[in-house]
């Protein structure tokens, strides 16, 4: 038996154990089996009483993956999603309940993932690292998974039996810690609620911004601003990024060593510095905030 | 070549121009409302000189609406930043499509934030997945008199069908509130298409091009000839960007050989968006045309997952998922995935498997190919199960 072989028993017996009614399993590029895929379906929980399933569907190929989510694939390949497992359950009349299980690399791309679906109106759940719900919808992220849970409207106690899914699956996810040592850079004061994010690739739209922590304030002036950091493998990396910044920028625009302020269409005046692996950055003219968390980085 | 200003025109130049205009809204007046549409839209919309610029911005009429887009519009679902739609905009993207779920929600401010700017606002052309009830509130949002086509996801024949949804539709375009009517789909393509050709009733479909099958292709051709407009989505699948030449050629094949009038490309950064203005979209050669032919002569003996045989659940009168078997068998005979095939087959309850066959025949009574599907499905489970 040879070690493909191998993983894809232990992957068809975790299944198995998790009771589900049957798996579809895509395969990769290369057609081998891919063991993280696998691990997804061991925190998929059996069907609530009076309900049925689940039935689940495994992709890893982009094709596979753009068969059950369509054109919202690249959102998550953005953070380098390794698989998504798909769970349906029918309830009583037409009713039905989703989970989608988000396998991400790590847990900062799960909580990437997370945190630009975190919608400001929906209500803070506890659940797994951290969590939301509005009516039959959970969303939340644990260790390396982001998984999101809907059950329709029309099923009897909504709310409550998507919370319940959504807590099986949290108690069964694998811990892992987001390792993103930028976020503990941005100042927690003033800083409004649920607005952390973590953007792996494209900040601003810009492919050269990168690794991209970022969180909303409230601005003295009541107009919120934003304070970025972006981070690179190496002061190289950065300094590319920071070239590029200067040429694309907007003007009216000035720069001095390690620093450019320009004037954006969306977001007022922006001042960005470059200090050693990283770019830091605050919109709408808050340029002492941006020095402030710049000043406490190797130069 | 100049333009011609106000100034510059004579008052007969200005008598004739203006007389045409009340001659126009004249006739509009008598004409029922889709007429009435193309009859005071197009001439204001007709590009008056020659196009010069890159190919994928070339100027192109959308069926019988008058309304003018570029050769490629931009499908917002990745635009999570007005900096994007901007880029997207200034760079001649001006056609744009959205709905309120992509991005999270984003798309739609983004939008809303980049058309404040005046000028932007004059050239969008906007296309939303959005239902008649929703379009004051759209308005309203976007600060817009009027959406230029709404496109609500409607994925089987009997969707469009529907009396109350064409009701609402058509009083919507009656209202004004929108120019353009029509639905998106990716799933029954054939049969929406069909129902269109027949009863003309609507403009524009937003159209998944994941096959290009003759019945397709017909379909298309009879639905163009109605005057419908033709958005092409979903014609590239995997990580486009990727690999840029393949996009390029099914650019190519989706605006030539495919009839749309237009093909949506997304961007998920601003670099992408110059990229595909660099792209030259020649005419498919020759060989690649007689290649097509081919193939669809061959699909005929094809099953193309109609589901005509099947019922609203994709089931036979016996419970047998028809469609579904014979798209895992491509998977297994066409595309050489054995894994997704039989995978996916095994997923299937043993009461919609083929085994669940009683022979009765419906299915080839009801299949418009005329195929033998019962021994096509009796061989599709024999290399399935």
């Amino acid at each position: 038996m040879n070690r493909a072989t191998l993983i894809a028993w232990v992957g068809l017996a975790a299944v198995s154990l998790a009771g589900c009614d049957g798996v579809t399993k895509s395969g990769t590029p290369a057609g081998e089996p891919r063991p993280a895929a696998f691990q997804t379906a061991t925190v998929i929980p059996k069907a609530p009483a009076g309900w049925e399933g689940p039935q689940l569907t495994v992709a890893q190929t982009h094709e596979d993956i753009e068969e059950i989510i369509d054109g919202e694939a690249h959102q998550y390949y953005a953070y380098d999603l390794i698989s998504l497992t798909r769970a349906v359950y029918r309830g009583p009349g037409e009713s039905q309940a989703t989970i989608d299980v988000y396998h991400m690399p790590t847990a900062a791309d799960a909580f990437g993932v997370y945190s630009l679906w975190r919608a400001g109106a929906a209500a803070v759940l506890p659940i797994g690292d951290e969590g939301t719900q509005s009516q039959g919808e959970v969303r939340f992220y644990k260790g390396a998974l982001y998984v999101h849970v809907s059950v329709d409207e029309s099923a009897p106690e909504a709310p409550s039996i998507a919370r319940n899914l959504a807590q099986r699956i949290a108690t069964l996810a694998p811990p892992q810690e987001v390792n993103l040592p930028d976020m503990a850079r941005l100042p927690a004061q003033d800083r409004l609620p649920n607005s952390l994010v973590y953007v792996k690739r494209n900040y601003r739209s810009q492919e050269f911004l990168r690794n991209a922590v970022s969180a909303r304030y409230q601005g003295t002036n009541k107009r919120p601003y934003q304070l970025f950091i972006c981070s690179y493998p190496s002061a190289g990396g950065a300094g590319e990024a920071f070239k590029r910044l200067i040429e694309t920028a907007t003007y009216p625009k000035a720069t001095g060593t390690g620093w450019i302020t320009y004037t954006d269409e969306f977001d007022g005046e922006v001042m960005v510095f470059h200090r050693g692996s990283h770019l830091v950055g605050a919109t709408n003219g808050q340029k002492e905030k941006a020095r402030a968390v710049a000043d406490k980085l190797e130069p | 070549m100049s333009q011609v200003t106000e100034r510059q025109l004579s008052r007969r130049d200005f008598l004739a121009r203006t007389g045409g205009v009340l001659a126009t809204a004249a006739v509009a007046t008598s004409l029922p409302s889709v007429l009435r549409a193309a009859a005071t839209s197009a001439p204001a919309t007709q590009p008056a000189e020659p196009y010069v610029g890159p190919d994928v911005l070339s100027p192109r009429t959308l069926g019988r609406t008058g309304i003018v887009v570029p050769a490629c519009g931009y499908g917002s679902i990745e635009t999570n930043s007005p900096h994007l739609a901007g880029a997207v905009m200034d760079r001649g993207f001006y056609f744009l499509h959205s709905a309120d779920g992509y991005a999270q929600g984003q798309s739609f401010k983004a939008i809303q934030e980049v058309i404040r700017d005046e000028n932007r606002r004059k050239k969008l052309v906007l296309a939303l997945k959005a239902l008649p009830t929703e379009l004051d509130g759209l308005l309203e949002f976007f600060n817009l008199k009027q959406i230029d086509i709404i496109v609500p996801p409607r994925q089987r024949a009997r969707d469009i069908a529907n009396q109350d949804f064409i009701d609402g539709m058509v009083k919507a375009r009656e209202s004004g509130k929108v120019r353009a009517i029509g639905w998106a789909c990716h799933s029954d393509t054939v049969g929406t298409l069909n129902f269109a050709a027949k009863e003309g009733i609507f403009d524009v479909a937003l159209i998944g091009y994941r096959t290009d099958s003759a019945d397709f292709l017909r379909a298309l051709e009879a639905a163009k000839k109605k005057g419908l407009g033709v958005l092409a989505m979903k014609y590239c699948p995997g990580n486009r960007m990727q690999d840029l030449s393949r996009l390029r050629t099914r650019l190519e094949w989706v605006l030539t050989e495919g009839l749309a009038d237009c093909a949506m490309v997304s961007f998920s950064d601003i670099s992408q968006i110059d990229e595909v203005l660099k792209f030259k979209l020649g005419k498919i050669g020759p060989l690649r045309s007689a290649m097509l032919r081919m193939e669809r002569v061959a699909e005929q003996k094809m099953c193309s997952w109609c589901g005509l045989c099947a019922g609203d659940d994709g089931r036979c009168p016996h419970g047998v998922a028809i469609p579904q078997i014979m798209r895992y068998d491509f998977y297994l005979t066409e595309q050489g995935s054995a894994l997704r095939g039989k995978g996916k087959y095994a997923a299937l309850p043993a009461s919609c498997s083929a085994a669940a066959c009683r022979n009765c025949g419906a299915c080839e009574r009801a299949c418009p190919r005329r195929l033998a599907v019962r021994s096509m499905l009796a061989a599709a489970h024999q290399r399935l199960a």
